[in-house]
């Protein structure tokens, strides 16, 4: 149940930053609201539940990327199954120390993206334009973790109470 | 059976979510614009997104008009009055300070519409754009359903060249943008029809461009407007796309390394027309979004 919770609020999330960031015409800053939900659900104890939502994602984040199909989502899971190493070594709440690997995600998945598009469209342009905007990509990550970190564990917190009282309950 | 399934959980979900990328980049054909044509799943959920995103924007136009509403305060009655008066003045000022901005842009839409009397153009509200900042492509909902709208059509504001359709779902386009990475458009130097082809540089901070192939021997000096060429058969010719910025000699010595600044600033359309075909399309000629 809060799994899919979860699910819908990234969604939505993901869905929305489009518009809001065109509405305001803040056209050249990326809020990187997807990848920090896929760290969010990485670093999540429960895997299961957490990998479905991901592979619920994968989809929507390719639309809204409209990139070269298959690299957004593929640098998504990579990521994720990477955290998924760290995951035990952090507490279940959001904290500082989940927003730092936020951003150290956030550069992962654009090494992983600068990879994978390197060996499928050699485009000196793409992977140039990967690596130029990876520092701004990180920092906006940063920020935006901050807010949303929170969020989806308040959404969680509501949802079942007893996971965010003692952290333990996975 | 589910002994095993349970036993190889973590296992199979895994493969599940190396699939689902794996599937999308081997039934994708190729990176470059307009070459991938959405599936028939993915349009139906890139047209629900287009939806929210659309609902957004219509609703919170008229919500941050009466933000200012939210902060009245009360000491009497008359003070009251007054500030209700004045609230209600300036969200009518609001409002009318937008409709003349809309009704200057779309004066300068129809004026240019009527300046091109031999394109077809389709107008197009744009609602949303891509999540990553290595790439530029805003979503357009168009309105006129019976528009016939391709991959690779030209976009324009009265300005200039915005960039071409990459991708049609109903009542939806995806346009690359063209100072995105995988943009080009052939174009020629409007002074001395010296030819090369804009590419995106997909820079974070501004929409700059860069001319490729611009032969060392043409002389290209730091403001001369650049227009399309026509050539590639996608956008019709003499379509402002930018101004030099700056010229440098290039490494390998064959070619110029030309900076450009896109005519239209791209961060603040909210309106296009596609071009959905021109007169000498019309007359026979191969329709652009039909090239193999």
């Amino acid at each position: 149940m809060t799994a899919w919770a979860l699910w819908f609020a990234a969604l939505i999330a993901i869905s929305l930053e489009g518009a809001i960031l065109t509405m305001f015409g803040a056209d050249s800053l990326s809020l990187q609201v997807g990848l920090v939900a896929i760290t969010y659900l990485g670093l999540r104890w429960d895997f299961s539940s957490s990998a479905w939502v991901v592979l619920g994602l994968l989809f929507p984040l390719e639309w809204a990327a409209v990139g070269v199909p298959g690299v957004y989502s593929l640098a998504s899971v990579v990521v994720f199954l990477i955290l998924r190493i760290f995951a035990r070594q952090f507490e279940n709440r959001w904290n500082v120390g989940k927003v730092l690997v936020c951003g150290a995600a956030v550069g992962a998945h654009q090494l992983v993206s600068l990879f994978a598009v390197a060996l499928i469209t050699p485009e000196e342009r793409v992977t140039e334009a990967l690596w130029a905007t990876m520092l701004g990509a990180v920092l906006t990550a940063l920020v935006t973790s901050m807010l949303l970190g929170w969020g989806f564990g308040r959404i969680e917190g509501v949802l079942d109470p007893r996971k965010e009282s003692d952290g333990l309950i996975y | 059976m589910k002994e095993l399934f349970d036993k190889h959980q973590n296992k199979l979900i895994v493969l599940i979510l190396l699939l689902v990328p794996a599937l999308l980049l081997l039934t994708s054909r190729s990176s470059e614009v307009g070459e991938s044509p959405s599936s028939s799943f993915s349009r139906w959920g890139k047209g629900a997104m287009g939806w929210g995103q659309f609902g957004v924007i219509t609703a919170t136009s008229g919500v941050i008009g009466n933000i200012s509403g939210w902060f009245a305060s009360e000491s009497t009655e008359e003070l009251e009055r007054l500030e209700l008066e004045n609230r209600l003045l300036r969200e009518e000022k609001a409002r009318l300070i937008g409709v003349l901005q809309e009704n200057a842009r779309l004066r300068e839409l129809v004026g240019f519409k009527q300046g091109y009397p031999n394109f077809e153009l389709v107008p197009a509200r744009v609602i949303s754009r891509d999540v990553t900042p290595y790439f530029r492509v805003i979503k357009v909902r168009i309105d006129a359903s019976d528009a016939r709208i391709k991959s690779r059509m030209p976009v324009v504001v009265a300005g200039g060249v915005v960039g071409q359709v990459h991708d049609v779902q109903d009542g939806w386009a995806d346009v690359v943008v063209l100072s995105d990475p995988r943009s080009r458009i052939d174009v020629i130097s409007q002074r001395n029809r010296a030819h090369g082809v804009v590419q995106g540089l997909g820079h974070e901070r501004d929409y700059a461009a860069k001319i490729s192939y611009l032969s060392e021997k043409d002389k290209i000096g730091e403001g001369d407007v650049i227009v399309t060429s026509g050539m590639g058969g996608v956008f019709p010719r003499e379509l402002i796309v930018g101004r030099v910025t700056s010229v440098a000699p290039d490494e390998r010595g064959l070619f110029q390394d030309v900076q450009i600044q896109p005519a239209v600033d791209l961060s603040r359309i909210d309106e296009v027309f596609i071009i959905a075909s021109t007169s000498d399309d019309i007359s026979g000629q191969a329709d652009p979004a039909e090239e193999p």
